[in-house]
């Protein structure tokens, strides 16, 4: 299973998008204490909600068909799909435009084959360079030679068992089953298709985005920062991808509620002194459903964003909203809606943090205290905020991960508690670095020294940590039933800590 | 207000001197081995000049070129593709996004493989004028100490394509010279461009992907001379690097562009049996990593980031 998957929902719980919600929202429904208008508000509610999910629902579908590459990859060809690149090492689907006839993705790195699609029956083509047959065969676990000459076919069963299958000439199934992984994909309406444009549209915002990072900025570096702010795990190098693994950080460059939250946050202070309620309302929304779009539309990041929406919606019409239910209503419904999320290992992680967060995390965050008095009190504050958040949302990480990945990382409680508090500061930099690249690359060197300088510092850590001796040990035959166990003592924990909190009082 | 300013642009001016400082070039020349996977990406540094000789097969050659030149340098002073294969052009159309390259120097190809027209397109892209090298030239890289300089020992001038910019008129310019391309009968790997690299009065011989015919015939223009590291040809394979050829070149260090399990079998027992037997040391950039070779001028001094 790829160790990619992990996203750790980190930081804060959805504390702070309460507290700015309270002060702005609260007045809605003062003095409105007539039932019908609830009714209303629900059913209102419920229509948004199920808005957001049938659109998230969509994102999540051109999501896998985008396979995290961004701009090349066509989405028009989600509709009727032709062409079919198919890279072997590395198990993924390319869609291309049959008609373009161009290159299509820039950044594949390894050697790909081509097969085309005809109407209703499958015909392949040849592929397009002699490397590609070498791959073939080491799909089909056969021995390779040097300078094969050209294959005339392709075992078409190993498409119709395997790859692809065309049903009629509208709808075209799509069935990818490689290590126990099926993805099917329907021909979608017209009428969705806007939508699709428009996540296509902020697909190529985000390309852009990178590409203002790589302008002056080191692979690396540039992918960190974009990491920090959109989510971007898929394209780092190997050998950093590990070190972000081994040392436990790896959440840090995977879009989450902390994210989202930051977003409510920056929206709800920007419009702080504008009166239309309703209209802030639904601006916040836009920019939770942009962003989510923004940050690829991963599970997490939909989980995040829909937690977000609702606790808005709910706060608009001065319903209470517990972080544990908005969480347990966002998880059936996600659930509901495609199932095969309970296998997704990032939906998992991503869940369970969040419950670790909203159960024993960090009651307030930062931004919100009273400015400790010296320098030393702060810092001594905020690495406590860092530990206490990385020890709530690892108690119920740390048993799945141990079973699925059989690794622990001992590092990560001091590597997270060392390195968290940068997060946010990388986070503004870019922000600013982004906006300066904007309006003049000139401008943009000049905020790109001091954003290097974080970076760089950061995966300097960061490999310091990865490469220390012990910092993670391997665990072979972990028993399953770990997990169960794990969590039955955790909320034991959690109810015996409510039971001490009562006794004080 | 103000305050914020100061400590704003301090910090700004902190970490420009911290940068300049942390990524100052080194007082003498530094060549790399670029470790890219299957393929061969070789970078000269001479303060803030650099050469860089075949781009790797990918964007792999980015991590390289970003780790050794200091970020705020996009300008490539020099680039050379020995020849079109992919293991070696790929990662041009990366440089390229990147960088702005000031002469480049490649020997343009028949082939028509989809690599050289994604080059092509990216040349043509981009309106970047191409030299043509061939024997007898000397390539001086303009640094500041003047001390990387390049002699070229092959292909020879008849066999060479000359144009300076890809156009559209390419294709039939291409039929008209194809008969003296065809009378030198030399395939891509054959004509690759070698030739000899003075970096700090260390020579380094360049290969590209040469087999042993034109080992040969290099070795019979008599311009080989003794060099102190060699760049094994077509990464090791068993088609290349004869034993007359290393005898003739007396290399003391052999540097091998490989990918890690490899499916052509680079570097074969051969090539190893006949680098080992001459007490040649070894270096590959699947087992070592980057490469970095510091010339001296009484030691060369290597390290690898593995």
């Amino acid at each position: 299973m790829s160790s990619s998957k992990i996203s750790l929902q980190h930081h804060f719980s959805l504390n702070l998008v309460e507290n700015t919600i309270k002060t702005n929202f609260t007045n809605i429904s003062r003095g409105r204490k007539n039932k019908r208008k609830y009714v209303i508000y629900g059913i209102y509610m419920f229509l948004i909600t199920f808005i957001i999910m049938r659109f998230m629902h969509l994102t999540n579908i051109c999501r896998t068909l985008y396979i995290h590459r961004g701009l090349q990859v066509k989405a028009k060809v989600i509709i009727s799909p032709r062409i079919i690149l198919f890279e072997p090492n590395r198990k993924e689907l390319f869609y291309s435009d049959v008609l373009s006839g161009e290159y299509i993705d820039n950044s594949i790195k390894n050697d790909y084959f081509l097969y085309t699609l005809g109407v209703g029956v499958e015909r392949v083509e040849y592929p397009l360079d002699a490397a590609f047959y070498s791959n073939l065969d080491s799909l089909s676990s056969s021995k390779n030679s040097e300078n094969r000459p050209y294959y005339n076919s392709i075992k078409s069963s190993q498409l119709s068992n395997n790859v692809i299958e065309v049903i009629t000439r509208s709808y075209c199934r799509i069935k990818l089953n490689n290590h126990a992984k099926v993805l099917y994909v329907t021909k979608l309406p017209s009428a969705l298709s806007v939508l699709i444009h428009f996540y296509e549209a902020t697909q190529a915002i985000r390309e852009k985005l990178l590409q203002s990072f790589l302008y002056w900025l080191p692979r690396g570096q540039s992918l960190l920062a974009f990491g920090v702010l959109f989510g971007q795990i898929d394209r780092f190098p190997q050998e950093l991808h590990e070190y972000f693994i081994n040392s436990g950080v790896i959440h840090v460059v995977a879009a989450s509620g902390y994210n989202v939250t930051v977003v409510i946050v920056m929206i709800q202070r920007l419009l702080k002194k504008f009166n239309f309620i309703r209209v802030v309302f639904l601006l916040t929304l836009a920019g939770i459903i942009i962003y989510c779009m923004l940050a690829g539309a991963s599970p997490s990041v939909l989980r995040a964003g829909i937690m977000g929406g609702l606790a808005i919606v709910a706060k608009s019409m001065g319903r209470p909203s517990p972080a544990l239910v908005l969480l347990a209503v966002t998880t059936l419904c996600m659930l509901l809606i495609s199932p095969l999320l309970i296998v997704n290992l990032s939906f998992l992680l991503s869940v369970s943090a969040t419950v670790g967060l909203v159960l024993f995390g960090p009651e307030q965050t930062v931004a919100y205290k009273s400015k400790p008095s010296t320098v030393l009190c702060q810092i001594k504050l905020t690495l406590k905020e860092s530990l206490l958040t990385s020890l709530a949302a690892s108690a119920f990480t740390l048993p799945l991960i141990v079973v699925i990945f059989k690794r622990l990382s001992i590092i990560s409680f001091i590597s997270n508690t060392v390195l968290l508090w940068c997060v946010p500061l990388i986070m503004i930099v870019s922000v600013i670095y982004l906006v300066a690249q904007y309006i003049h690359p000139w401008i943009g060197l000049l905020l790109a020294f001091p954003l290097w300088a974080i970076t760089t510092t950061f995966l300097r850590v960061v490999k310091v940590f990865a490469t220390l001796p012990f910092a993670s040990v391997e665990w072979e035959t972990p028993h399953w039933s770990i997990i169960p166990v794990s969590y039955t003592c955790l909320i034991l924990l959690f109810l015996y800590k409510n039971r001490l909190k009562r006794l004080k009082v | 207000m103000t305050k914020r300013i100061i400590v704003v642009s301090f910090v700004i001016i902190l970490s420009i001197l911290g940068a300049f400082f942390y990524l100052r070039p080194n007082p003498s020349p530094v060549v790399i081995m670029c470790d890219v996977g299957q393929g061969d990406a070789l970078l000269v540094i001479s303060g803030y000049t650099q050469l860089l000789v075949d781009t790797g097969p990918n964007e792999k050659v980015m991590e390289c070129l970003s780790e050794f030149i200091p970020f705020w340098d996009r300008r490539i002073e020099m680039v050379l593709l020995s020849h079109a294969d992919k293991d070696h052009i790929g990662g041009m159309e990366f440089v390229l996004e990147k960088y702005t390259v000031e002469t480049f120097i490649f020997n343009q190809s028949h082939s028509s493989s989809d690599t050289v027209k994604r080059l092509k397109h990216t040349l043509l892209e981009e309106n970047i004028a191409i030299r043509n090298t061939f024997k007898g030239q000397k390539i001086s890289v303009s640094t500041q100490k003047e001390d990387v300089s390049l002699e070229i020992l092959w292909p020879e001038e008849n066999c060479v394509f000359k144009a300076s910019k890809y156009s559209v008129n390419t294709e039939t310019n291409y039929t008209q010279t194809n008969l003296v391309i065809n009378s030198c009968s030399y395939d891509d790997n054959q004509s690759s461009i070698s030739g000899i690299l003075t970096v700090n009065g260390i020579q380094i011989l360049l290969t590209g992907d040469i087999d042993i015919a034109s080992e040969l015939a290099i070795l019979a223009t008599n311009m080989l001379m003794d060099v102190d590291i060699i760049k094994v040809s077509h990464h090791g394979s068993k088609s290349s690097t004869s034993g007359s050829f290393i005898d003739m070149a007396k290399p003391e260090i052999g540097i091998i562009g490989v990918g890690k399990n490899n499916q052509f079998g680079h570097p074969s027992t051969r090539v190893n049996d006949t680098l080992s037997s001459r007490n040649i040391k070894v270096f590959r950039t699947d087992l070592d990593g980057h490469i970095k070779i510091l010339p001296g001028v009484n030691q060369i001094v290597i390290t690898t980031t593995k």
